[in-house]
C-alpha cells in the first residue's frame, strides 16, 4: 500500500513534467510550423536593407560635346538627432562649422524632430568629398553619408539663362533644366542586401539589384565656342556702354539652329543669389521689345514680293518730316528728300518706309508680317514663349500702316525677329528656331534627334535677292551701320534704334538699339542680332551701340568657322596669302559649315 | 565469477543506467556540436567556446562517473558538509565576488570562475533529500517542516541577495516535489499556495529595476522590443523562422547578425541557435531527449533501494526539468528571461559540472538499486 501511493506519487511528476514539456512543444510547432512564414518574413526584414543608388541626371552638351551641365560625385548628409542627446549643442557647432550650415537653423530643426519623434533629419545636400572626409574624422555617432550627385555648370555664367538650373533636391526648375527635365532626370536604382545589427552588408552579392538608369544626355545647337565669343563680347559691349540689358541671339538661317544666344546680366547658376532672381529667365524669348527700324526690312520685303516696289522705285522723303492723318512722322538725324527703295533701306527712312507700307495696303502688309512669323511665338521647344504683340487687322487705327513698318506700336521678341532675318538670309523660307540638337540615351545609345523643319516661306526668292541688295549697303558708306562691317566679307542687315514707351509716350532718352544681319550676304553662315536695352553712354543708335559688336562677333565666328572671304578686295590689304586664297574653280569655297 | 583489481569498476559499469547515459552523451555532444557552429559563425573569442566546453564535458565525464560508483547511501552522511561548504561560498561571494550583469554572482578560482549558486543547487537537493529520509523525521509536524524550510531558504536568500532571483527560483520546484513525494498533507499544499499568492506583490515590490522589467517583459512582450524585450522579440523570430526543417547547420542568421546578442547565442539562449538551424525536428528531438533524461531519473527514483535515492532522483529530476523548462521557454516567450542555462547544452563550466555531478548522483542510485532475487 505504501509502495503503491508513492508509485503514485512519481507517475504524478512524470505527468506534470510530460505534459509541461507537451505544452512545450505544441509552443514550437505554433512558432516553426503554423506560424513560420509570419515569423521568416518579419525576420527577413530586420536583416535585409535597401539603398538607394542614385543615377545621374543626363548631361547637358553643345553640339559637339564639350560639357554645359554636368555631375559632381559628392554626399547628403544624414543625421540622427537622437543620438546627440549627450551634447546636442556640440555636435551641431561642428555640423554647422564643417557644412556651413546655420547654427541656430540646425538646432531648431533637430529639437523639433526629437519632439516628433522623427528619427533621421537631412542635414546638407550635395556635399563635396573633401567636407564629408573632415567630417568624418570626428567620428561622430548617428550621422550617415548617401551617395549622391550634385548639379555643376563648369563654364559658370556662360548660357545661364538658356541652361537654367535645378534645385535642391535636384528637379530642373529653369531653362533647359526644367524643359527637359522629365528626360534629364535620372530614376534611382536599388540594392537590397543582407545586413548585420550595426547596418553593415554582410555579402558581396546583393539580393537583388535594380540598376540606376542615367537620364538622358542632351545635346543643344549652341556650339560653345561661338558662345564664348558672343558672351566675350556683350560683357565688353556691356563696360562700354553701360546698358541695362544686352542680348544677342546667333542662328543657322538653313537648319533654323540656335548657334548661341545670350543675355547680360547674366548669373552663375552655380551659386544662385537671390539678387540674381530678375535675370533668371530667358528674356531672349519672353520679352517683347518695339523692334524699331529692323522692321523695315520685312515691310520692304513684302512690298517687293507683291510687286508694289522695285529697289529703285523713289519715294519722296519730306525733307525729314511728314504729316500723315494730323500727326508728325520724321526721320531721325538727316533730312531727305527723294529716295530710292534701295536707299530707304540703307538710311533707315522712316518716312519712305511708311510711304511704300501704304502703297502696299494693310491688308498686304499684315499678310506679310504675319507671313514672317510676328505674333506668334517661334516654337522653339521652350515652355513659356511670348508672343509678342501684333494687332490682328480689324483692330488696326489708322496710323499703324505708318507705324508698323517702322516697328513701331508692335511688340516683338528677338528670337522673332532672329526668325525674320533667318527667313531673309534662307530665301525666304522660315526654318523652325530649335535650340536641342539631339538626346541620347546613355543607357541604350538611342539617339532622338531635332531635323530641320521648314515652318513656310515669308516672301518669294525674287524678293529676297532684291532686299538683300538693299541689306548690304547699310554697312557701306552712307548706310547706318557702317560699324557692321566685317573685313573680307559682305554683311547684309539693318539697324533698329527703337525709343522706348515710357509713361504712354515715346522717351527720348530711353532706347533700344539693335542691330540685326546675317553673313555672307551672298551664302550666309549665321544671323546675328545684338540687341541692347538701354544704352547709359556712348551714344543709343544701333549703328554706334550694337553694330561694332555685331561686326567684332561676326568677325571672331566667321574666322571660327575658317570661312573664307568671299571678297578679298574687301579685305583693303591684298596680302599674298589672300590673292592665294583657294577658290575651287566651280566657285564652292572652301568652307565649314555648321 | 573472476576478482580482479578493475572488478568494482566494471560492477558499476554493468549496472548503470545505459539509456542515462547514452542521452547524456547525446546532449553533450549536440551542446559541443551547436556552441561549435555559433561560435565558427560569429568568431572572435566565441571561436574556442566549444574547445573549453569539451573540457568542461570531460570534466563533468569524471565527476559523473565518480558520483555514480560512490555509494549515494555513504554520501549522503556527509550531505552536511556539501551544504555547508555551498554556503561557505555563497557568503564568499556576496563579499568578494565579480560582478557580471549587475549580479554578484562569480567567484573567480584559478583562471576559472566559479558560480557558488551552482553548487549550491544539488547540494541543498541532496541535503533535503537526506533530511526527509530519516526515520525520525516526521514531514506532518510544524518544527520539522520549518527545518526543511530553513534548509531551503537559506542558499535561497543568499542567492537572491547577488542578486540573482532567477537562480533563487529554480531551488523550490525541486524541493516541492521532494516534499510531494515524502507524503506532504494536502491542506499544507494549498496553503503554501495561498502563502505565494498573497507574497507576490510583496515580492514585486521589493524587486530591483530590472527584475521588474524582466517580468514586464515577459506579461507584454511587444512593448518593449527596442530595449528590455529585444532578446525575446529576436529569439522568437529565430525560432520562428527555423521553420519545420529548419535552415541547417551553421545556416542560423539571427544570431550571426548580432540581432540575437552573440554574447547569449552559446549560453542562455543556445536553444534558439538550435532551434533555427534544426528546426522544429530539432526541437522536438532535443526535448525528447531531455524528456527520455528524465524518465530515467524517475525510473531510478522508482528502482531505488531507499527513500534517500528516491527523494534524490526526484529532486534532480525536477531540478534538471525545471532548467529545461524555463530555458526553452524563455527562447520562445513562454517564461520570463530570468538567466538560466540549459542543462549540459549551454555553454558554461559550472553548471555542466553540476548537471554531470547530479546525474552521476542519480545514476549512483539506479547503481546501488536492491538486486532482484535470483530465482
Amino acid at each position: 500500500m505504501q509502495r503503491d501511493i508513492y508509485m503514485v506519487r512519481v507517475l504524478c511528476v512524470f505527468v506534470a513534467t510530460t505534459a509541461a514539456f507537451s505544452l512545450l512543444l505544441a509552443h514550437f510547432y505554433e512558432l516553426q510550423v503554423v506560424r513560420h512564414n509570419e515569423l521568416f518574413s518579419k525576420a527577413k526584414r530586420t536583416y535585409t536593407s535597401r539603398r538607394r543608388v542614385p543615377g545621374q541626371r543626363g548631361l547637358i552638351l553643345d553640339r559637339n560635346g564639350y560639357l554645359l551641365a554636368g555631375n559632381r560625385a559628392c554626399r547628403d548628409v544624414l543625421a540622427e538627432p537622437r543620438a546627440f542627446v549627450a551634447d546636442l549643442p556640440g555636435t551641431v557647432s561642428i555640423l554647422s562649422r564643417e557644412l556651413g550650415v546655420s547654427r541656430v537653423d540646425l538646432l531648431r530643426r533637430f529639437r523639433r524632430a526629437l519632439t516628433a519623434g522623427k528619427i533621421e533629419v537631412p542635414v546638407k545636400y550635395g556635399v563635396d568629398l573633401e567636407r564629408v572626409e573632415r567630417l568624418r574624422a570626428y567620428r561622430l555617432h548617428g550621422l550617415r553619408f548617401v551617395d549622391s550627385y550634385r548639379r555643376t555648370y563648369p563654364k559658370g555664367r556662360m548660357l545661364a539663362a538658356l541652361l537654367g538650373f535645378v534645385n535642391a533636391g535636384g528637379v530642373g526648375v529653369a531653362g533647359i533644366e526644367k524643359e527637359f527635365d522629365s528626360r534629364l532626370r535620372p530614376s534611382a536604382g536599388e540594392v537590397v542586401y543582407e545586413r548585420d545589427r550595426r547596418g553593415r552588408p554582410l555579402r558581396m552579392n546583393a539580393l537583388r539589384r535594380r540598376r540606376a538608369r542615367d537620364g538622358a544626355n542632351l545635346f543643344l545647337t549652341i556650339e560653345e565656342p561661338i558662345q564664348h565669343i558672343v558672351e566675350s563680347e556683350l560683357d565688353a559691349l556691356m563696360e562700354e556702354f553701360q546698358p541695362k540689358a544686352a542680348f544677342a541671339v546667333m542662328a543657322n538661317p538653313r537648319t533654323g539652329e540656335i548657334m548661341a544666344m545670350a543675355q547680360k546680366p547674366g548669373f552663375d547658376p552655380n551659386r544662385i543669389a537671390p539678387e540674381d532672381l530678375p535675370y533668371v529667365q530667358n528674356r531672349l524669348l519672353l520679352t517683347g521689345f518695339e523692334p524699331g527700324s529692323v522692321m523695315k526690312a520685312m515691310a520692304v520685303a513684302g512690298a517687293l514680293d507683291f510687286g508694289v516696289v522695285t529697289l529703285d522705285t523713289v519715294f519722296d522723303c519730306e525733307d525729314g518730316c511728314w504729316y500723315y492723318l494730323g500727326r508728325p512722322l520724321r526721320d531721325s538725324g538727316h533730312r531727305y528728300g527723294k529716295l530710292t527703295v534701295r536707299e530707304i533701306i540703307q538710311k533707315s527712312s522712316n518716312i519712305g518706309a511708311a510711304k511704300i507700307a501704304l502703297r502696299m495696303g494693310p491688308v498686304r502688309l499684315y499678310q506679310v508680317l504675319r507671313r514672317f512669323g510676328f505674333g506668334r511665338p517661334t516654337g522653339i521647344g521652350l515652355s513659356g514663349e511670348a508672343p509678342g504683340i501684333f494687332r490682328p487687322l480689324a483692330k488696326w487705327d489708322g496710323l499703324s500702316i505708318t507705324r508698323f513698318p517702322i516697328g513701331q506700336g508692335i511688340l516683338v521678341t528677338p528670337l522673332q525677329l532672329v526668325q525674320a532675318y533667318a527667313a531673309l538670309a534662307n530665301d525666304g523660307v522660315i526654318m523652325r528656331l530649335h535650340v536641342v540638337q539631339r538626346l541620347e540615351d546613355p543607357n541604350t545609345g538611342l539617339r532622338e534627334t531635332f531635323k530641320p523643319e521648314a515652318v513656310g516661306r515669308a516672301v518669294r526668292p525674287a524678293a529676297v535677292h532684291a532686299i538683300v541688295q538693299a541689306l548690304k549697303l547699310v554697312t557701306r558708306d552712307g548706310g547706318t551701320a557702317p560699324k557692321a562691317a566685317v573685313e573680307g566679307f559682305e554683311v547684309a542687315g539693318k539697324t533698329g534704334t527703337a525709343q522706348k514707351v515710357v509713361d504712354g509716350t515715346y522717351s527720348h532718352s530711353r532706347y533700344v538699339a539693335s542691330f540685326i544681319g546675317f553673313v555672307p550676304a551672298a551664302d550666309p553662315a549665321f544671323v546675328l542680332l545684338v540687341m541692347v536695352d538701354e544704352p547709359r553712354r556712348g551714344g543709343h543708335y544701333g549703328g554706334t551701340v550694337a553694330a561694332p559688336a555685331f561686326s567684332r562677333i561676326a568677325e571672331r565666328t566667321l574666322r571660327y568657322l575658317d570661312i573664307a572671304p568671299e571678297r578679298p578686295e574687301l579685305t583693303g590689304l591684298q596680302s599674298p596669302q589672300a590673292a592665294a586664297m583657294p577658290f575651287a574653280p566651280d566657285g564652292t569655297t572652301f568652307s565649314k559649315l555648321p | 565469477m573472476r576478482h580482479g583489481p578493475l572488478q568494482p569498476v566494471r560492477r558499476v559499469l554493468e549496472r548503470m543506467d545505459p539509456v542515462l547515459s547514452a542521452v547524456t552523451v547525446v546532449l553533450l555532444a549536440a551542446g559541443c556540436l551547436f556552441i561549435y557552429g555559433a561560435g565558427r559563425q560569429t568568431g572572435g573569442y566565441f571561436t574556442h567556446y566549444w574547445l573549453r566546453q569539451l573540457l568542461a564535458a570531460a570534466l563533468g565525464a569524471g565527476c559523473f562517473l565518480a558520483a555514480a560508483a560512490s555509494d549515494y547511501r555513504r554520501l549522503g552522511k556527509w550531505a552536511w558538509v556539501f551544504y555547508g561548504g555551498a554556503v561557505v561560498l555563497l557568503i564568499v561571494v556576496l563579499l568578494v565576488g565579480r560582478r557580471i550583469n549587475q549580479a554578484r554572482s562569480w567567484l573567480p578560482l584559478f583562471g576559472f570562475t566559479l558560480q557558488p549558486s551552482e553548487i549550491a543547487k544539488p547540494a541543498t537537493v541532496f541535503l533535503t533529500a537526506y533530511v526527509l529520509s530519516r526515520p525520525a523525521y516526521v514531514l506532518n509536524a510544524w518544527t520539522k517542516a520549518a527545518f526543511v524550510f530553513c534548509i531551503v531558504v537559506v542558499p535561497v536568500v543568499l542567492v537572491c541577495r547577488q542578486p540573482d532571483w532567477g537562480t533563487a527560483l529554480v531551488f523550490l520546484p525541486p524541493i516541492l516535489a521532494m516534499v510531494f513525494l515524502a507524503g506532504i498533507r494536502r491542506r499544507w499544499v494549498l496553503l503554501a499556495c495561498l502563502g505565494v499568492v498573497l507574497a507576490a506583490p510583496v515580492l514585486f515590490a521589493v524587486m530591483s529595476r530590472h527584475q521588474k522589467e524582466r517580468i514586464r517583459t515577459f506579461l507584454h512582450p511587444s512593448e518593449n522590443i527596442a530595449s528590455s524585450g529585444w532578446n525575446a522579440h529576436q529569439s522568437l523570430l529565430a525560432v520562428g523562422s527555423g521553420g519545420f526543417r529548419g535552415k541547417g547547420f551553421m545556416q542560423g542568421t539571427q544570431y550571426v547578425l548580432g540581432f540575437l546578442p552573440r554574447k547569449v547565442a552559446p549560453t542562455d539562449f543556445i536553444f534558439s541557435v538550435i532551434a533555427e538551424e534544426t528546426g522544429f525536428v530539432g526541437a522536438v528531438a532535443l526535448i525528447g531527449a531531455y524528456a527520455v533524461l528524465l524518465l530515467c531519473c524517475l525510473r531510478g527514483a522508482v528502482v531505488a533501494g531507499d527513500d534517500l535515492g528516491a527523494y534524490t532522483a526526484v529532486g534532480i529530476a525536477t531540478l534538471l526539468f525545471t532548467h529545461v523548462y524555463i530555458n526553452i521557454g524563455m527562447t520562445i516567450g513562454a517564461a520570463p528571461i530570468i538567466g538560466i542555462p540549459l542543462p549540459l547544452v549551454s555553454y558554461g563550466g559550472s553548471f555542466m559540472l553540476t548537471c554531470m555531478l547530479a546525474l552521476g548522483l542519480v545514476q549512483s542510485v539506479y547503481v546501488h538499486r536492491p538486486q532482484p532475487r535470483r530465482s
